[in-house]
C-alpha cells in the first residue's frame, strides 16, 4: 500500500479536485494533539432519502435529510466520537463512510484517495482497510454459520490465507479479544451478548485494518458488559494501532473513549472538539442541554447544576427548520437564527462550533454575525474562510 | 489487563473436563433432535416411509394378486347381475365397476398420487425459492414485477383454468404436475420473499458487504441457509395439498390420463357406487387421507422443531413424567 502511503501525505493533491475540501484540511489542521496525517477527510457529505408515494409509478414528494453537509477528519490513531440523538443522522454518516450506502453528494477521502464514487468491485480490496463493528450483536452474526465460518469469511472474502493456516488465525483472534479458541466450532446461539460482540470485534479485526466505524458498539450491552468492551476497544487501539470513528448516543461512554468528539444534530455538525475541551466548555446551546442531562452521581455537585431542559421534540428531518436548525429549542434563539445558517467555525484552537451565540467563548457575537453575514453559504465554506479570517 | 480478566472469566465456561474440541450444535442439528422427540411426528413419518415402499411395491402386489392394474375380470369381479365383488380371496379388497382389481388400482394409483405430490412440490419450491430471493433481495422494480405476478397468479380460479388446461393440452402426469406447481409456488415465493425482506435489513448481510461479499455471495452463503427451516416447513405443507390437489383434478377429470390410476380418478369412479359398493370408496379415501394426514402432522412437526420455544415445552413435558 505504498502508493496510498504517499498520497496520504500530500492531502493537496486530492483536495484540488473540490474547492470546499479545504474545510476538513484546515479542522485537522488546527487540532491540539497534532501528530498523525489524515486518515479518513469527509467533506459536505450528505444523504437525502427520498420519499415517494404510488404503488406502481412512485413519484417523489420529498426527502428526509438525514445527512446533511457533514465535515470532520479523523487522524491515524485518534478515536472520533461522533454523539448525538436518535435520528440525528450518526449511523448514516457510518454507514456512508464505509460505503455500504451511496451518499447524495460530498466527498469522502480514505488515506488520499476519494472513495466516493468507487464502485462495490473497486471497494473490495479497501476493505481490508476499513472495517466496521456492528450496534445489534444479536443481528450482526448469521445464525446458521459457526464462529469459525464467521471470522473466516473475513480471509476468504479476500482471498487472503493467513501463513498459520485460517483456522490458526481465527484462534488467535478469539484469543485477542478474549474468547477461547474452543469457540471455533460453535454456534452465535451458544453466546451472550457480550460475546457475541467480541466475535464481531474479532472479525473487524481479521483484516488488520487501518481504520475502524464502530455503529454504537456497546449500546446494546449490560452497562457491567459495556465497560468490558469498551476497555477491550481501547487495549487494541493501542496494540494495533488502530483509528476509530465511534458512533453513539452515550456521552459517558464517547467521554470515555474519545479523543475528539463531534456533536450532530438534524443532519448537521454543530460542534466539534476535543474531548476535554468540549465536555469543559461546550459552546453550541445543544451541547450544553446534552451535556446537561448526563446524570451526576454525587448529589454535593448535581445541586449547583442548572438543568437544561429542551422544549418539544426534534423536527421532521422532512422539513427541517430554515438557516440554524436547533432555533426551534433554542432559548438563545434570535432572528438571525432563523435567516442565517451559521458556519461551523473555530472558535478557539481546535474547538469549531455552529452557533451565532456561542457559549464558553471570547469571540464577540457581533463578530460572528458580521462574519456570517459575509459568507452566508454553505457550511463547509464558512468553517475554511473563517479561521483564516482569524489569523 | 481487562484482556487477561475477560479470559479468565470467559476461558473456563468453553473448555469442558475432557479437554476435546468442542463441536457446536447447528441450529439444523437442534431442529432434527427436536423433530426426533416429537412421537406424532415420528409416527406420521413412519406412515409416510410405509406409504412410498407401498408405491414402489406395485408390481409385487400386481404379481401376488395375479391381477394387472389396467385388466378387467369381469368373470370373477362381477357377479351375475353385473355388481362388483367385495373383498375376497381373489380380490383382497374387491373390484371395482368394471371388474377391475381395486388393490393393484390403489397401489398404482399410490404411485400416482406420491409421485405427482412430491414432484410438484420439489418445483414449486425451487421456483418459488428463486422467485422470493430475486424479488426480495434486489428490490426495485424486479420486486415490483415478480411480487405483482404472484398477487395474479394466487387470484386465478385455479380449478378453472387447470380444467381448460387439461382440456387444451391433454390431460397427464407432467402436465398435472406443471399445473400443480405453477400454481403452488406462488404460494412459497411470498413466503421467502418475506423472509428476505427481514433477513436483508440483518446487520450480518451488512459485515458480509462490508468484508466484500457480492450479492450473489451474499444470497447463497447468507440468505439461503436462514432459509431452510421455513421453507422445509412451508414445503411440508405443500405436499399434501398437491396431492388433493391432484386428486381434485383427477376426480374433475382434468388431471391423470384416465387409464393411469390414481385416487382421485378412483373416487370419481366411485361416486355412483358408494351405496353398494362401500370398498370401491373407501381404499383410494381411506388412503387419501392417510397420507394427507401423516404429511399434515409432520409438517406440523417440523414447524415445531424449528421454533426454538417449543424446546421449552417439550423439556417441560418430560420433567413432569
Amino acid at each position: 500500500m505504498s502508493t496510498s502511503q504517499d498520497r496520504a501525505d500530500t492531502p493537496e493533491d486530492t483536495a484540488a479536485g473540490t474547492g470546499g475540501d479545504t474545510a476538513a484540511a484546515t479542522a485537522t489542521a488546527a487540532g491540539p494533539a497534532g501528530a498523525g496525517e489524515p486518515l479518513l477527510e469527509v467533506d459536505n457529505l450528505g444523504k437525502h432519502f427520498p420519499v415517494t408515494q404510488g404503488i406502481v409509478f412512485k413519484r417523489q414528494i420529498g426527502a428526509v435529510k438525514a445527512v446533511d453537509g457533514v465535515s470532520f477528519s479523523v487522524r491515524k490513531g485518534e478515536t472520533l466520537g461522533l454523539v448525538g440523538e436518535s435520528g440525528c443522522g450518526k449511523t448514516t454518516t457510518g454507514r456512508m463512510i464505509m460505503r455500504l450506502l451511496d451518499s447524495s453528494f460530498g466527498k469522502i477521502t480514505f488515506e488520499g484517495r476519494d472513495i466516493t464514487g468507487l464502485s462495490q468491485g473497486q471497494m473490495r480490496p479497501l476493505r481490508r482497510d476499513l472495517q466496521m463493528i456492528f450496534q445489534d450483536p444479536y443481528s450482526s452474526l448469521n445464525p446458521r454459520q459457526t464462529v469459525g465460518a464467521i471470522i473466516g469469511a473475513a480471509f476468504k472474502l479476500q482471498g487472503e490465507t493467513p501463513q498459520q493456516g485460517t483456522r490458526a488465525a481465527v484462534q488467535e483472534l478469539l484469543q485477542l479479544v478474549g474468547l477461547s479458541p474452543e469457540h471455533y466450532n460453535r454456534y452465535p446461539h451458544e453466546f451472550s451478548g457480550g460475546q457475541r460482540q467480541r466475535i464481531g470485534i474479532a472479525r473487524t479485526l481479521a483484516l488488520k485494518p487501518k481504520l475502524i466505524v464502530a455503529d454504537e458498539p456497546v449500546s446494546a450491552l449490560d452497562v457491567s458488559v459495556q465497560a468490558q468492551v469498551v476497555n477491550l476497544l481501547e487495549d487494541l487501539q493501542d496494540e494495533l494501532g488502530l483509528t476509530y470513528v465511534v458512533i453513539a448516543h452515550d456521552l459517558s461512554v464517547v467521554r470515555h473513549i474519545s479523543d475528539r468528539v463531534a456533536v450532530m444534530y438534524l443532519g448537521k455538525i454543530v460542534e466539534v472538539g476535543d474531548r476535554n475541551d468540549l465536555y469543559a466548555k461546550p459552546m453550541h446551546p445543544y451541547t450544553n442541554a446534552l451535556l446537561s442531562a448526563v446524570p451526576i452521581p454525587d448529589p454535593a455537585q448535581r445541586a449547583g447544576r442548572e438543568r437544561i431542559r429542551l422544549q418539544g421534540d426534534v423536527p421532521s428531518p422532512l422539513d427541517p427548520p430554515p438557516a440554524c436548525r436547533f432555533h426551534t429549542r433554542c432559548w438563545k434563539a434570535q432572528d438571525i437564527c432563523k435567516q442565517v445558517e451559521p458556519p461551523l467555525v473555530e472558535l478557539s484552537p481546535g474547538h469549531q462550533a455552529a452557533c451565532h451565540f456561542p457559549e464558553n467563548t471570547t469571540v464577540s457575537q457581533t463578530d460572528l454575525v458580521a462574519k456570517a453575514a459575509v459568507s452566508p453559504g454553505a457550511s463547509a465554506d464558512g468553517a475554511a474562510d473563517a479561521p483564516q479570517a482569524q489569523e | 489487563m481487562s484482556l487477561t480478566e475477560a479470559q479468565a472469566e470467559v476461558v473456563p465456561a468453553g473448555v469442558e473436563p475432557s479437554g476435546r474440541q468442542i463441536q457446536g450444535r447447528s441450529p439444523w442439528r437442534l431442529a432434527f433432535a427436536r423433530l426426533r422427540r416429537d412421537r406424532l411426528a415420528m409416527v406420521s413419518l413412519t406412515v409416510i416411509v410405509l406409504m412410498v415402499l407401498f408405491a414402489l411395491s406395485a408390481p409385487l402386489w400386481a404379481h401376488w394378486t395375479g391381477h394387472s392394474f389396467h385388466k378387467t375380470y369381469p368373470k370373477t369381479g362381477l357377479d351375475e347381475s353385473g355388481q362388483p365383488a367385495g373383498p375376497n380371496g381373489e380380490f383382497w379388497l374387491g373390484a371395482d365397476s368394471i371388474g377391475r382389481d381395486v388393490l393393484v388400482r390403489a397401489v398404482y394409483g399410490a404411485r400416482v398420487s406420491l409421485m405427482v405430490g412430491l414432484a410438484a412440490t420439489a418445483l414449486a419450491t425451487v421456483f418459488g425459492v428463486v422467485t422470493g430471493v430475486l424479488s426480495g433481495f434486489l428490490g426495485g422494480w424486479v420486486d415490483t414485477v415478480l411480487a405483482r405476478f404472484m398477487d395474479i397468479v394466487l387470484s386465478f380460479p385455479y380449478v378453472l383454468i387447470a380444467i381448460v388446461i387439461a382440456t387444451t393440452f391433454g390431460a397427464s402426469v407432467p402436465m398435472t404436475i406443471i399445473v400443480i406447481a405453477f400454481f403452488s409456488f406462488a404460494a412459497m415465493a411470498r413466503v421467502v420473499r418475506g423472509q428476505v425482506l427481514s433477513l436483508r435489513e440483518k446487520e450480518f448481510i451488512e459485515a458480509a458487504r462490508s468484508l466484500g461479499a457480492g450479492s450473489l455471495r451474499i444470497m447463497a452463503v447468507d440468505v439461503l441457509p436462514n432459509l431452510v427451516a421455513p421453507v422445509t416447513v412451508l414445503a411440508s405443507l405443500l405436499v399434501p395439498q398437491a396431492i388433493v390437489f391432484e386428486s381434485t383434478l383427477s376426480f374433475l377429470g382434468a388431471g391423470v390420463d384416465p387409464s393411469t390410476p390414481s385416487w382421485g380418478s378412483m373416487l370419481s369412479e366411485a361416486q355412483d357406487y358408494y351405496r353398494t359398493a362401500w370398498w370401491f370408496l373407501f381404499v383410494p379415501a381411506g388412503l387419501l387421507l392417510v397420507t394427507t394426514f401423516a404429511f399434515n402432522i409432520l409438517g406440523d412437526g417440523v414447524r415445531d422443531a424449528f421454533d426454538p420455544r417449543t424446546e421449552r415445552l417439550i423439556h417441560k413435558g418430560r420433567r413432569h413424567k
